[in-house]
């Protein structure tokens, strides 16, 4: 939109003090979140990768003599129904829920690179075709689509997995396809195809490096979401199987207690709130980083297109 | 490209996506699960039973005979049927549709009342306290677990304070009103039953705060954000020019063309909400379609989930496509990029 970028230059517009005001209120201010954002993803990351070495307890061990303890100097978090120790149980289950949640992104963002770059270089037919496919997949609700692959799939950790990285596929071929389409007019493509690179060499040199800084912004705030759809399928049922911890189900075999041991799915739930958290601070801010007009979104001047 | 022709084009696109939703979900109960037969009939029937359903349902047959098949029931409204109750899937579902419908209807109420007023006071006093409300509001709702968020409002407002009830549509042994639309809340006013009425609403509030709130912060978001963006542009710097009163300015010029973008929004966050309403009838044993396709889950009734799933995307859909449509009637420019 040239006309509102010249408006906004001038330097009589009202607008524009206003904007330049709130840009330098945003730079203050936005850095501080991006920091809150990478504590609550590094801790929670840090405490799972560590869990066998951090953990009181061995997070399986069973022990009916001490079921459902409220949280003590031995049992931080409390115990669970069958004298677990809850601590333990969430430290080992963030590597099931953030390793999905990250798993997820890394599997779609693949999916989509690949196919996103092939379509948008390709075009034709084929684009045409894989568009299609891709608004397929987006006209059905996330959750309920995942939900019915991953019944299909047959429950598990590894099929809500692959499930859920099936629905956000769609997101990054579109991001992928876009960037491709408009790197491709660039001259150092045109002087790469004059010199007759081929076609590979020209997606894996110049067209997918490129294309990547957005893809990772994406990954990023999609790594907060992904791990909440998965959490909520083991939630539903359709996530890990038993004793395995993961937070979502252990949400789940938790609720039927919270009214009298409000520890037990407070916790794990906590763990995801607060990890989902800063998945979406550090995206958020990359975000605006990255892409001036997404700035002026953070600065709450949306270009969102139609 | 006239507006008839942008329609025209649209709903093309949009038989297209829906063939495409019924080809999905076909070939995922169909081809992935390996054994549709062996499923039906059990896992302890013998060879020769599997071998009879497999007839039956004309699962021998190949596979686009089989979705042909499908097709053709699905248009006369055959959903097939459910495994676990037996019964039709498509009465299973209609009779459960009225519970779900008034849970999200009620949440999308909600999260406009409250979203559009915070995002508007949000735009208008930017970086305030209001504005800084609103974005946390935002945040928090993108990254709660909307499941584990039901569970905490349940123990604080039904366990702890014993302020509201804590599951179900009405109180146990009440007597649902006549039914007419199968909405509690209007049936109740229709037979002049306010009892029944405020029992209804009563049960109602938990969840649906729940599952709205997860919302209010992405629908404060996107009215903040176009209404700022409209508030940059010349005709308000004009209005302004002209002394033409703030408030007028905000409400009258403004608000107005910012709303447009935000409808998408709402059309939008209703396929979540209809997703959410998955996790949020699961939690508060709210007897609608989501707590039915839950159970079927559990009992691995693939005619159960397949029949939700092609429901749910298609009724998703039809709502982003009248969206669309609204949109285009509201905003001459978006008729002109076609």
């Amino acid at each position: 939109m040239p006309v509102d970028v010249l408006t906004q230059r001038d330097p009589d517009s009202l607008a524009d003090r206003e904007g330049a005001g709130r840009g330098r209120a945003a730079r203050r201010r936005r850095p501080v979140m991006a920091w809150i954002g990478f504590v609550l993803v590094i801790v929670p990351v840090l405490a799972s990768v560590f869990a066998p070495w951090l953990a009181t307890h061995d997070p399986n061990q069973v022990n009916l003599a001490r079921r459902l303890q409220p949280p003590s100097a031995e049992h931080w978090f409390g115990t669970d129904e069958v004298g677990r120790d809850l601590f333990s149980r969430v430290l080992d289950g963030g590597r099931r829920s953030i390793g999905a949640g990250v798993s997820v992104v890394l599997l779609a963002a693949s999916a989509g690179i690949v196919l996103g770059g092939i379509s948008g270089w390709v075009g034709g037919k084929l684009d045409l075709v894989l568009m299609r496919v891709m608004d397929i997949i987006l006209a059905f609700p996330a959750l309920v689509l995942a939900m019915a692959l991953a019944a299909a799939l047959g429950p598990g950790l590894m099929s809500s997995v692959l499930a859920v990285a099936f629905v956000r596929v769609p997101v990054y071929v579109r991001l992928v396809r876009a960037q491709v389409l408009s790197l491709r007019e660039r001259e150092y493509v045109t002087a790469a195809v004059a010199a007759g690179a081929p076609t590979w060499y020209i997606l894996w040199r110049h067209l997918i490096p490129n294309s990547l800084p957005p893809v990772v912004v994406q990954a990023t705030l999609d790594a907060g979401n992904a791990m909440l759809l998965t959490a909520t399928m083991s939630f539903l049922g359709l996530g890990v199987r038993a004793p395995a911890a993961e937070w979502g189900a252990m949400v789940n075999s938790g609720r039927v207690y919270l009214l009298d041991q409000w520890w037990y799915p407070t916790f794990p739930g906590a763990a995801i709130l607060m990890t989902a958290m800063g998945f979406n601070l550090i995206g958020d801010y990359w975000r605006d980083r990255l892409d001036p007009r997404h700035a002026a979104t953070a600065r709450g001047q949306s270009r969102t297109k139609q | 490209m006239g507006l008839g022709q942008v329609i025209a084009r649209r709903l093309a696109l949009m038989v297209l996506v829906l063939l495409g939703v019924t080809l999905l979900t076909f070939l995922i109960s169909h081809a992935i699960p390996g054994d549709p037969a062996r499923l039906l009939a059990g896992q302890r029937a013998s060879d020769e039973v599997v071998a009879q359903i497999r007839r039956n349902y004309g699962l021998d047959q190949p596979l686009y005979v089989q979705y042909i098949r499908y097709m053709s029931g699905l248009l006369r409204g055959d959903l097939g049927r459910s495994i676990r109750t037996g019964r039709p899937v498509g009465e299973d579902l209609a009779r459960f549709f009225p519970a779900t419908l008034e849970l999200v209807g009620t949440a999308m109420f909600l999260a406009v009342l409250i979203g559009v007023p915070l995002g508007v006071a949000s735009a208008a006093r930017n970086n305030s306290w209001v504005d800084h409300l609103s974005r946390s509001v935002s945040v928090a709702g993108v990254s709660m677990p909307l499941f584990w968020l039901g569970i905490v409002a349940l123990a604080l407002f039904y366990g702890r304070l014993g302020w509201l009830p804590g599951s179900g549509r009405l109180s146990p042994f009440a007597i649902a009103p006549p039914t007419v639309t199968g909405l509690y809340l209007i049936d109740a006013a229709l037979a002049g039953d306010w009892a029944t009425w405020r029992d209804a609403a009563v049960h109602l509030i938990l969840p649906a705060s729940c599952l709205a709130f997860v919302h209010v912060g992405i629908v404060a978001r996107q009215v903040r954000g176009s209404l700022l963006e409209v508030l940059h542009q010349d005709y308000i710097r004009t209005a302004h020019a002209y002394g033409v009163p703030p408030r007028r300015v905000l409400y009258r010029y403004a608000l107005r063309n910012a709303l447009v973008p935000a409808l998408t929004v709402v059309g939008l966050a209703l396929g979540d909400l209809l997703a959410g309403a998955v996790v949020t009838e699961t939690v508060f044993a709210w007897p609608g379609m989501g707590s039915y396709v839950v159970d079927s889950i559990t009992s691995l009734d693939f005619p159960a989930i397949m029949g939700f799933t092609v429901v749910v995307s298609v009724g998703y859909s039809v709502i982003n496509l009248m969206v669309d449509l609204i949109t285009l009637r509201l905003d001459p420019r978006i008729r002109a990029m076609g």
